[in-house]
Parts: structure tokens; C-alpha cells; sequence
């Protein structure tokens, strides 16, 4: 061995040791830079390969960085979950505690609204509970907007932190392209290498917390991120830049490149950022907006059908909530072919009870834009589409109406509705002064003065002051009044002059009624009502058959099939539901009573006509008029009025239902229950009576004597019938005019806009009137019916009322937050966890540089040393030789 | 495992970050009184806590409302009994004028007495609510609801509407009665005649009617229930082209007791029916006037009735049985008065106690109800304060123990 190799291994020993000195000292130093992976000097033995192979000393291998590639991908991993959660938990956060706000809170704005209607119920002339209804309606429509406008100003504040978010990202993205630049010619295990190397992960982990990303090393050094469902983002040094818009998402598009594509971003602040403006911050403000929609257009709907202090229909008491330029602002063009698209297109709330709190993309498709399908944003289902080349178009679905005007439509159009979304926009109080708050009923209800039964009627409720009896300001159009004709049965009339009220049209007559119950008067929004017309198939004097034989011969009704349609709510398509046959001659009564057993109709049936003349020239004999059997000889010089009391003097009759009613120049004769009407006149052939029917057919009836004419009528009556939603009758008549009933009878509808309750037992001839309340301004109905909006279920499905609407949408944003808090906390113990194995493999520990720092002194002093000896060795030498 | 210096800190400064994050809580809970501030920190608490707190608005809501329909019912409670007292009045003044010793002179006296008793009567009737509504007028508030018209004939113009108030999630309770159904619907010992214009008559017109006299009650009673329509024919069905009137059934349009274009002269006395009708006015052709037949008579008409047959009824012998009957028939009808208003008074009564019932079960919920949310809400303040003592100490244990260990340190050493 020389001397001079000993040198060498103590000089290698010194440079070892100093390049691991200097290592720890790089190593204490970066302790605190984030990112920062320990290095270690590894040492080799140095080997001569020349002859004798002896040992050479020490040689630096190299700077090792200490590193795991899982620890710190797990690490990349971890941050974009925390990152993301941490922000959706800061965001909700903020929801939450905006909701709590009892300042804002919208159950107390209800509960202040319905107390003080509750209190104007019981004070309705009191101006100053009037007032205070205003002000807490007011006061609500502050809540409202208050909430609606911290909801809007945080998605701006979200808005702008989503953009410098990209910017960021984008920013990050050029930095990591410069470092795949500057590490291309770069070689591993260099001490600059590592440095840039720390620094690209911390790049990496930087961006990981932004959003949810990809590395995949791409040679020696290199590295890609991706991002999403593999949108690169850096490939080598190529760098994309991402975008966004509100609505349109996350776009990327290549450098330079105009082309941009969709990215779905799920990870990383920004993620969470999305997230949270999609799944909460939107549905939330669509939920306020649907709220406020259903609320001002039910308690406008219930406001207009009460009368006000000054005796008018109330009308908004809410700001019309199908303004048109509410209407107008709910559509928006979503891409330019809509934009350049001349048609104007517009939503109508119809049903605010039915609404979903979503937006909706509106697509018209087709060379003429022809086709059209209805996309509910919330969860991509088609909830309408068809095709209509006709302007204007109206498009019904879930509670709204599309309206495009006959303008022009471009192929590929995109409309973005966002009905619910601007629901608080248009939310304001219409009503200025408290005595138009409408609180009132507008009927009011008297019972006869002669009344002997026991009945009751009471008003329930007022649906439709649009229509009908109602329509038009402070008045009853006709006024109305309920007259038994019997205790189980009654009529609906107009009470124009209520000293002789007149049939409605169409008439409501017969309705049935059970002694001692409790019923709805009228007939339902929906019913339809119909009437036969009485002709018989031969298209002659309906339903009289004359003949000169005293027995009585049945009606000229014909064959005829009653066939009955139901449609199918659900497909719209009629179907044969049951069928009656008329046989000739059968009674309306007996057509009644057949046509009530079918399901969905109500039948009556009523046989009326008029004796408008009668001759008896006083001597031979008698004139003898028999009523369906009941033989009356009426004396000489009798009239009308006397046929009318034997009439109404018979028992047999009154038990049959035959009434006559005469003021001396015409006589009406009625069978209450629809049975023919069979009249016989007997006497000298120049006695008789004369007839009219419903339709002015006349009929002459002339005694037996020598030359008498027709001496027997039987007159067939009229059937009435109320058909339910979706029923219909179809007769096969083919005859002119039809048979009893046309080929297609038209129904109208029953409904009179109200409703009331009858209860009781009335008498025969008992009467209640129903009229416009005129005087009533202590009446306090319609403020009632408003009250019960506080607890009444009203919105969505199932329905909830108004506040356990707003409660559930407290309650949402509070489960979410608690999850986000509870899942945030979890992301960080496992951040913890990864980083803690991360800095277990690549952290600096100053006491273990300390040592080291200690070791390699020791090292580099006896390396140093064995330098000396080596000299030491060699002066020995030296002197041993001179 | 290896530790790394700055993890040494990191953790340690999390663990007492969250530390201090727990005793924050804490402390905001015992001073807040409340276990949680949003929603979030306990959805399922909160969202009962929601329902409750609506529960109870409603509730409270209910109890207000019972509160006005009490004092509503007490003050018609007061009048009616007022009004029963009066009518006891003046039945005993009845009864007293019964008496066959007194003479026109003491009728008189009494009669004045009836009068003001009547008087009284009638302002109870027209009591006004703290409002300044009329209570008995149904929910016709805002104008007297009884007056004398001109005729002197008592009118209710009320209407017959029934206010209620919610009191529970099913319950409106009705908190008044109209008059007419209290003071009008009286039932009569005897049908009774009722004359006013026809509704359907012009502004302007002039046609009024007397209240009938009944001269022939059998005839009456055979004619009860129709009415008597008096429609004024135009001038040229007179052969002298003078005002005339035709009488006709309401049932039926005939003409009554050949009744048929009679000259109208203004005062003039006709019969029809059993009644003796007098028109006054100058009525123009078409103009009607009706004649009801009830079997029912309003109690101030009884009282009316009563006055002024003590005044018109001569001491006669021929007469007295005309007096003998108009006293039957106003005992009775007060009787039957008075039985309508204790029927009245004892429903008020039912109505009162549905209100005691749905109060105090209104108040038994808001107890359990408060109970329930205070469970939910309030903060154990002996838990609370034990947790933070907890907490302090953990937090004070760990912040020692931390500037113990980062105290120590290799480089120290060397």
C-alpha cells in the first residue's frame, strides 16, 4: 500500500464528509420550505481497479432525495379532498347560518303574516288590524328579498372566487409546463434536480387542492397531469387553459386553440366551489322562488275571491305573479341561435302547488324548429316534447305554460326558463290601502222567513269570481235561490225577482238531498250539466202521443242507446263506459233512474206542461179533465185556477209529485219525479183544454162528443243529468233533431264559483237565498280561508304548507353542512395521516441532522486525520532515511 | 416512526387548534344557553326544534284567537242578559195590565212604561261593539240593525251572518248570532203579517205600506205561507186613467180576493187575506209591495204591540176580549223570546266550555311542547361547565407539554 493512496483515502474521506456536511446543512436549512424532501449523501467504498485491488477510500455516489412517489401522490389525493370539502363546508357554512337568521328567517315572516290576518279575522272593520296585515306582508315580502339578495350576492362572491380560481389554475399550469422545459436536459440524482423536483410537486400538490388532478410521469423526469375524465391539462410543455362561465361549466381548450370542450370538475376547492353552487346555492334560491311564487299566487287566488271593505273583489293583495314582464324575464336565450331567434318567448305560472324548483332548457330542433322538447335542468328527465309548426305556441308542464309568439324560432334554439329561480324578483305587496285587503265573503246567505224545516245553509268556500254568477264587480249576477221541492229533493234558481224565481241556464233543477245529512249544494268545478231536448225520433210534437181511446198510451219517446264516455285523464282517450236503452214509451223517470246507475252521473228527470186554455161551454156535460188517472169534473164556468186547486187538491196527485201552479190565464202542470203526464179530457165536443210543452208544441184535447178530435195526451218528460269530469253522453239518434237527447249533447258546466253547505231537514217549499253580501263588513270568511294557509299543505308533493316548505330547505342546507363538517374533519385526519407518513419517509428531523452533523464531523476530523498520519508517516519516513 | 421536526409542530399545533375550537364551543354553548346555533350543528334537533317552534306559533296563534272569542261571547253574554231582564219587565208590566181594575188612564201609564222599556230594548239590540260595530246586526256591523221606519213598523236590517274564529286546526268557533236569528225568528203565538217594498223596487220609489192589521187571523192562517205581492198597474188600466193596484198571490200570480186594478188613493184602507193593508205614497206603475205571513214576529214588535194596544184598546166589555188576546199572545210571545234567547245564551255557554277544553289543551301541548324543545335545545349547564373544565385542561396539559418537548433539542447540546 503507499503512502500516497493514504493521502487519497483520507482527502476522499474529507470531500465525503464534506459534501454529507453540506447536505445536512442543506437539510437543517429547507427544514421548514413545504415540499422539502430530505437528501442523503450516499457513500461508496472506492475500489482501485488497477492491480491489487486495494481499497481506495470513500467516493460520493450520489445526492439521494428521499422520497416514496404513493406517500406523496396519496398526499395529492388527500389535499384535493380536504380542499374540496373544506370548501363546501366554509360555503355551507355560510347558508347555514344565513338561514338561521331569525331576522331574515322566513317561518317567523309567515308566522307574523297569518297572526296578524288571524287578528284582522277577528277585527274585520278595524283599520288598523287591516293595516298591520299590510305591513306584515310587507314585511315578509323584506325577508324574502333579504334572503333571496345575501343568496345572490354570495353566487357573486362564489362567481368571482370560481374565476381566480382558474386563473389560478391556469397559472399553475404554465409553471409546471416551464418545469417539465427546464428538467428535460436534466438528469436524476443531482442535487438541482431534486430542488426542482421538491418544487414541481409542491406545483402538483398546490394544484391538487384547486382541483382534483392526474400526474402520470412521462419519461425519466418528465410528468402529464390530466385533469377530469383525462383532459390534459400539461402534456410535456404544452399547457391548456381552462374556463368558465356561469351555466355553461368548466371549459378547456388546447394553447391557442378556440375549440374548447367540457370538463367535468369534481376534486379540489374548485370542485367543491361547483358543487356546492349547483347542488345547494342554486336549488336553494329556485326553492325560495317557488316559494314565493306559490305563496303570492295562493293568497291572490284566495284574496280575489273575498270582497273588500268597499264591497269589490280584492284582487292581488301579492303582486300579479304573471305580470308580463315577470313573465317575459323568465326565459333566456341559451345559445345564439336563440339569441338571434326573433321569437318572443315567455312563462306563465299556472299552478304554483305543482311547481318544481328547477330551471328548465327549452330545445327547438328540426329544419322549421318545428320540434321542441322541455328539459328539467335539475335532473336532465324531458318533461315535455312534441312537435307544432302553429305560432303562437303554448306549451303546459309542471304547473307552468311556455308561450312563444309567432315570431321566428331558429333551428337549434336553446332557452334556458328559470322560473322559480326569479320567483322573489317579482315579490312585492300590491295592495296599499288596508281597506282593500279583501277579508270578506262576497255572498251572504238568508233563510226563508216561511221556512218550516229545519235546514241550514252555510257558505264554504268561494272558487271562481272569473265566471259565472259572480263575474263582474260587486254583484250577484243572477241572485240565487235553494227551494225544496220536496224534502229530498231541490232546485237552484234564479232569484231576479224573488217573489218568482226563474230557472238558470242551464237549469239546476232536482238535485237530490237526504234528510238530516249534510251535503255540497252545487255541483263541482268540473261537472257538467245537461239537459235532455225532449224531441222524439219522429222529429214531431216530442214526447206527446194524441189519441182518441180513453186509455192512456205511453210517450213517443223511440229506441234509443244512451251510450256514456269516459275519458282517460291520463291519455285523453274516450272510451265506452256503460250504456242505457231506451225503450219507446219509457218514462223520463224510468230513463233517470236507469241513467243514475251508471257511474259518474247524477240524473233527475221532470215532465212540465202548460194548459194555456180552457173551454167548458156550460151546458151538457161537464168538462171532466183526468190527470194521469184522477178524474176531475169541474163544475160550469170554471177556470184555470179552479183545474189548478183539484189539482193540487188531490191526494193521489201530491203523493205522486203532479203540482199545478195557475194565475188564472196559464197552468203549469209538473210530475216532480219525471213521470209521464197523462191528460184525458171528458165532456161535450166543444169543451177541452189546450196544451203547451217546454218546446211551444200545442196540442188541442177536445171532449168525446159527436166530431171530438184527440181526447187523451201523454206528454214524456225532460231527464237532467250531471256529469262528472271526463263523462260525456253519446245518443245514437240519427234522427232530424235527434231523439231525447241529440247525437252529441253538449254539457255545460255546473259550477256557479262557489260553494255551500246544506244541512238539516228542510221542508217542502223551504227557501234560502243567496246574495251579494252587501252590508256584511264584519264578515271575516275569506280572511279565514287565508288564515288556514298557515297550516294547510299547499306546495309540491307531498304538499307541505309554506313554512314546513322553507323548514325543509333549513333543514337540507343543515344536514349537508353537518355532513360537509363531519366528512371535512375526516379528510383532514387522513391529510394528516399521508402527510404524516410523508414527512416519516421525506421530513427533516434537526435532531437527527444533528447528529449527523456531529457524525460527519467526526468523520471529516479523522478522515482529516489520517491526511496527518499519512504525512506523519511520511516525515518518519523521511528522517528514518536521512 | 420517524418524526419530522415540522411535523413534531404541525400536529401539536392541531391538536391544540381543535382543542381550543372544542372549548370555544363550549363556552358559546353555555353562554348562549343553547346546544346548538344552526342547523347544521344538529340537523335532526333542529329540524324538531323547527316543527315545534312552528307548532307552537300556531298554538299561541289559537290561544289569541280564543282570547277575542271570549271577550266576543262574554259581551253578547251581558247584553242577552240584559235583555232577559227587560222582557221580564215588561211581561210583569203585561201581567199588570191584565189586571181587569185599571183604567185607560192606568193602561196609559203603563204603556208609557212599555215605551221606554222598548226604547231600552231596542238600544240593547243596537249595542256596538268595542269596534264600533253593531253586534247583533250579523256581520252587517256598520249600520244599526234595527229601525222603525216610517210607519213605525220595526225592520231588521242586518244580515244573518255568523263570524267565526279559528281556534284550533278544526275548530271555528262562532263568536256572535245575528239578531235576527236572537230577536227576530221569535216564534209567534199566532201567524203574523210583515209588509215592506218588493227588493227588486227602483231608488225612488214611493209605494209604502202600513204594517198590516189582522182582522181575520183564520183567513191568515189559511193563507200562511204565501205572500201578497201589490203591484201597481199602469194608468191605463183604470177606465179613468188613475193610479190602481192589482193584489196577487207570491205561489201561484192570482189575483187575490178580486183585488185586480183597484184605484189607489193615498191612506186608503183595503182587506185581504184576513189583513187590513193601508197604502200611502205616490207610486208610479210597476212599483210592488209584499205582504210575508211568518210564524214568527220579532219581540220588539211583541213589545210595540203591546204599548200601543194599551193605548188603542178602548175599556169596553165589547172590546176587552181583543184586549184579553193581544195579552195571551204577548205572554207568549215574550215567553217564546225570552226561551230563544236562554237557547242562545246556554249554546254560548257550550261554546265557552269547547273554548276552556281547546285551551287547556292548547296549553297542555305548548307545556309538553316547550318541554320537548327545551330537552332538545337548552344546554345541561353542569355537563357544559364539566366539558370546558375538561377541555381547559386537556388544552392547558398539551400547550406544557409541547413547550417541554419542543424545548428540547440536539443543537443545544452542541
Amino acid at each position: 500500500m503507499s503512502n500516497a493512496s493514504l493521502i487519497n483515502i483520507g482527502l476522499s474521506g474529507v470531500r465525503a464528509h464534506q459534501a454529507a456536511l453540506s447536505t445536512t446543512g442543506q437539510n437543517i436549512t429547507n427544514a421548514a420550505v413545504p415540499g422539502y424532501s430530505r437528501q442523503r449523501v450516499s457513500l461508496e467504498t472506492q475500489t482501485s481497479l488497477g492491480a491489487g485491488a486495494d481499497t481506495q477510500g470513500v467516493r460520493v455516489q450520489g445526492v439521494e432525495r428521499i422520497y416514496d412517489q404513493a406517500a406523496v401522490n396519496q398526499i395529492r389525493l388527500d389535499g384535493a379532498a380536504k380542499a374540496r370539502l373544506d370548501t363546501l363546508t366554509e360555503q355551507l357554512s355560510q347558508v347555514d347560518d344565513l338561514l338561521a337568521d331569525q331576522s331574515i328567517n322566513l317561518n317567523r315572516g309567515f308566522e307574523q303574516f297569518f297572526a296578524a290576518l288571524h287578528g284582522a279575522a277577528g277585527a274585520p272593520t278595524s283599520l288598523a288590524a287591516r293595516q298591520l296585515v299590510l305591513s306584515e306582508a310587507e314585511g315578509l315580502v323584506a325577508r324574502f328579498q333579504g334572503l333571496d339578495g345575501r343568496m345572490r350576492s354570495q353566487r357573486d362572491d362564489l362567481d368571482r372566487q370560481v374565476a381566480s380560481e382558474i386563473t389560478r389554475i391556469n397559472q399553475l399550469a404554465g409553471s409546471l409546463g416551464e418545469l417539465n422545459a427546464r428538467l428535460g436536459p436534466m438528469r436524476a440524482g443531482d442535487a438541482s434536480t431534486n430542488a426542482l423536483l421538491d418544487q414541481r410537486d409542491e406545483l402538483l400538490r398546490q394544484l391538487s387542492e384547486l382541483v382534483d388532478v392526474k400526474a402520470v410521469p412521462e419519461g425519466e423526469l418528465g410528468m402529464s397531469v390530466f385533469l377530469g375524465k383525462g383532459h390534459p391539462l400539461v402534456v410535456g410543455t404544452n399547457v391548456s387553459a381552462l374556463q368558465w362561465e356561469p351555466g355553461l361549466g368548466v371549459r378547456i381548450s388546447g394553447a391557442g386553440s378556440d375549440v374548447s370542450s367540457a370538463v367535468s370538475v369534481r376534486g379540489g376547492s374548485l370542485g367543491g366551489l361547483l358543487a356546492f353552487r349547483e347542488q345547494t346555492l342554486e336549488p336553494v334560491l329556485q326553492e325560495l322562488g317557488r316559494l314565493a311564487l306559490g305563496f303570492a299566487g295562493t293568497v291572490n287566488d284566495i284574496h280575489a275571491t273575498g270582497i273588500t271593505l268597499r264591497g269589490e273583489f280584492g284582487g292581488s293583495l301579492f303582486g300579479d305573479v304573471n305580470a308580463e314582464r315577470l313573465q317575459a324575464a323568465r326565459v333566456m336565450a341559451a345559445n345564439p341561435a336563440a339569441e338571434s331567434s326573433s321569437a318572443k318567448l315567455s312563462v306563465r305560472v299556472d299552478d304554483p302547488s305543482v311547481m318544481v324548483a328547477s330551471d328548465y332548457l327549452v330545445r327547438f330542433t328540426g329544419a322549421a324548429a318545428e320540434g321542441y322538447e322541455i328539459i328539467r335542468s335539475r335532473d336532465g328527465e324531458i318533461v315535455s316534447s312534441g312537435s307544432a309548426t302553429a305560432r303562437p305556441l303554448a306549451v303546459s308542464f309542471e304547473g307552468l305554460t311556455l308561450q312563444v309568439d309567432s315570431g321566428q324560432v331558429r333551428p337549434g334554439a336553446e332557452f334556458r326558463i328559470a322560473a322559480a329561480e326569479r320567483g322573489v324578483a317579482g315579490f312585492s305587496v300590491a295592495l296599499v290601502d288596508p281597506r282593500d285587503l279583501a277579508l270578506a265573503s262576497p255572498l251572504a246567505i238568508s233563510h226563508g222567513a216561511a221556512n218550516r224545516g229545519t235546514g241550514s245553509l252555510t257558505l264554504t268556500s268561494v272558487e271562481d269570481v272569473s265566471t259565472g254568477p259572480l263575474a263582474g264587480d260587486g254583484a250577484l249576477n243572477p241572485p240565487l235561490v235553494v227551494r225544496f221541492t220536496s224534502p229530498t229533493s231541490y232546485d237552484v234558481l234564479d232569484n231576479s225577482d224573488p217573489t218568482n224565481p226563474q230557472p238558470l241556464s242551464p237549469p239546476v233543477w232536482g238535485l237530490p238531498f237526504v234528510p238530516g245529512g249534510a251535503q255540497p249544494l252545487l255541483p263541482d268545478a268540473g261537472q257538467r250539466l245537461l239537459v235532455s231536448d225532449g224531441r222524439d225520433s219522429g222529429g214531431v210534437s216530442g214526447g206527446v202521443v194524441q189519441t182518441s181511446t180513453l186509455e192512456p198510451a205511453a210517450n213517443r219517446f223511440g229506441n234509443e242507446t244512451l251510450t256514456l264516455m269516459r275519458t282517460d285523464p291520463a291519455t285523453g282517450r274516450a272510451s265506452a263506459d256503460g250504456r242505457v236503452e231506451i225503450a219507446p214509451g219509457m218514462s223520463a223517470r224510468a230513463i233517470a233512474a236507469a241513467l243514475e246507475g251508471l257511474d259518474g252521473v247524477s240524473a233527475a228527470a221532470r215532465t212540465e206542461v202548460s194548459i194555456t186554455g180552457l173551454s167548458d161551454n156550460g151546458i151538457g156535460q161537464p168538462l171532466t179533465v183526468a190527470v194521469n188517472g184522477e178524474a176531475l169534473v169541474l163544475p160550469a164556468g170554471s177556470g184555470l185556477n179552479d183545474l189548478a186547486d183539484a189539482i193540487n187538491g188531490s191526494a193521489a196527485l201530491r203523493a205522486a209529485g203532479i203540482e199545478a201552479r195557475s194565475e188564472g190565464t196559464s197552468l203549469r202542470l209538473t210530475a216532480q219525479r219525471g213521470d209521464d203526464l197523462a191528460l184525458h179530457v171528458a165532456g161535450d165536443v166543444t169543451d177541452g183544454i189546450r196544451l203547451t210543452d217546454r218546446h211551444g208544441r200545442t196540442a188541442e184535447l177536445r171532449g168525446s162528443g159527436p166530431g171530438g178530435g184527440y181526447d187523451t195526451v201523454t206528454v214524456g218528460g225532460d231527464v237532467r243529468l250531471l256529469l262528472e269530469d271526463g263523462v260525456a253522453l253519446q245518443s245514437d239518434s240519427v234522427a232530424p233533431g235527434g231523439g231525447l237527447f241529440a247525437a252529441a249533447p253538449a254539457a255545460l258546466p255546473a259550477a256557479l264559483g262557489f260553494q255551500a253547505r246544506i244541512a238539516g231537514r228542510p221542508d217542502a217549499g223551504d227557501t234560502f237565498a243567496i246574495t251579494f253580501n252587501e252590508a256584511g263588513n264584519l264578515d271575516n270568511h275569506n280572511a279565514l280561508a287565508l288564515a288556514e294557509l298557515q297550516v294547510r299543505p299547499t306546495l309540491g308533493d307531498p304538499p307541505a304548507s309554506f313554512a314546513e316548505t322553507f323548514s325543509r330547505t333549513v333543514e337540507l342546507v343543515g344536514i349537508r353542512t353537518s355532513q360537509a363538517r363531519t366528512d371535512a374533519q375526516a379528510a383532514t385526519s387522513l391529510l394528516e395521516q399521508s402527510v404524516a407518513r410523508r414527512e416519516a419517509i421525506s421530513g427533516v428531523n434537526l435532531d437527527e441532522e444533528a447528529a449527523n452533523l456531529i457524525r460527519f464531523e467526526q468523520g471529516y476530523n479523522a478522515s482529516a486525520r489520517v491526511v496527518s498520519v499519512a504525512r506523519e508517516i511520511f516525515d518518519v519516513l523521511l528522517h528514518a532515511v536521512s | 416512526m420517524r418524526i419530522s421536526t415540522s411535523q413534531l409542530h404541525g400536529r401539536a399545533l392541531n391538536q391544540m387548534l381543535d382543542l381550543q375550537r372544542q372549548a370555544a364551543q363550549t363556552q358559546q354553548q353555555i353562554a348562549t344557553g343553547r346546544k346548538f346555533a344552526t342547523a347544521a350543528d344538529d340537523p335532526l334537533a333542529a329540524s324538531r326544534v323547527e316543527r315545534l317552534d312552528r307548532e307552537l306559533a300556531v298554538r299561541e296563534q289559537y290561544q289569541k284567537n280564543i282570547d277575542l272569542a271570549e271577550s266576543e261571547l262574554r259581551l253578547e253574554d251581558a247584553s242577552l242578559d240584559q235583555a232577559i231582564n227587560l222582557l221580564q219587565r215588561v211581561r210583569e208590566l203585561a201581567v199588570q195590565a191584565g189586571n181587569p181594575v185599571h183604567t185607560e188612564e192606568d193602561r196609559r201609564f203603563i204603556a208609557a212604561e212599555v215605551d221606554t222599556r222598548l226604547d231600552e230594548l231596542m238600544q240593547l239590540m243596537n249595542t256596538r261593539l268595542a269596534s264600533g260595530d253593531y253586534l247583533f246586526g250579523g256581520n252587517a256591523g256598520g249600520r244599526p240593525p234595527f229601525v222603525r221606519d216610517v210607519n213605525g213598523s220595526i225592520r231588521y236590517q242586518g244580515d244573518e251572518g255568523q263570524r267565526a274564529v279559528q281556534i284550533d286546526g278544526a275548530i271555528r268557533l262562532p263568536v256572535n248570532d245575528s239578531g235576527k236569528r236572537l230577536f227576530v225568528d221569535v216564534p209567534a203565538a199566532r201567524i203574523t203579517p210583515s209588509a215592506g217594498p218588493h227588493p227588486g223596487n227602483r231608488p225612488g220609489d214611493s209605494a209604502s205600506v202600513a204594517q198590516p192589521r189582522v182582522v181575520d187571523q183564520s183567513a191568515l192562517d189559511d193563507f200562511h205561507p204565501d205572500a201578497l205581492i201589490i203591484e201597481f198597474r199602469p194608468l191605463n188600466e183604470d177606465p179613468d186613467g188613475l193610479p190602481n193596484f192589482t193584489v196577487r198571490r207570491q205561489s201561484d200570480g192570482r189575483v187575490v180576493d178580486g183585488l185586480e186594478n183597484v184605484r189607489h188613493e193615498p191612506g186608503g184602507i183595503f182587506t185581504a187575506a184576513g189583513l187590513e193593508l193601508a197604502l200611502h205614497g205616490s207610486p208610479r206603475a210597476g212599483e210592488r209591495l209584499v205582504v210575508q205571513t211568518s210564524r214568527t214576529q220579532d219581540v220588539l214588535t211583541t213589545v210595540a204591540k203591546l204599548a200601543d194596544g194599551l193605548r188603542s184598546v178602548p175599556v169596553t166589555g165589547a172590546q176587552d176580549a181583543e184586549y184579553q188576546q193581544l195579552l195571551a199572545d204577548t205572554y207568549s210571545n215574550l215567553d217564546n223570546a225570552m226561551a230563544s234567547i236562554l237557547e242562545a245564551r246556554s249554546e254560548i255557554g257550550a261554546r265557552m266550555n269547547v273554548m276552556d277544553s281547546v285551551r287547556s289543551l292548547h296549553s297542555q301541548v305548548e307545556v309538553l311542547s316547550t318541554e320537548l324543545k327545551s330537552d332538545l335545545v337548552d344546554v345541561d349547564f353542569a355537563k357544559a361547565i364539566s366539558d370546558l373544565n375538561h377541555q381547559t385542561l386537556v388544552l392547558q396539559a398539551a400547550q406544557q407539554s409541547f413547550v417541554r418537548v419542543s424545548r428540547l433539542s440536539l443543537f443545544d447540546a452542541i
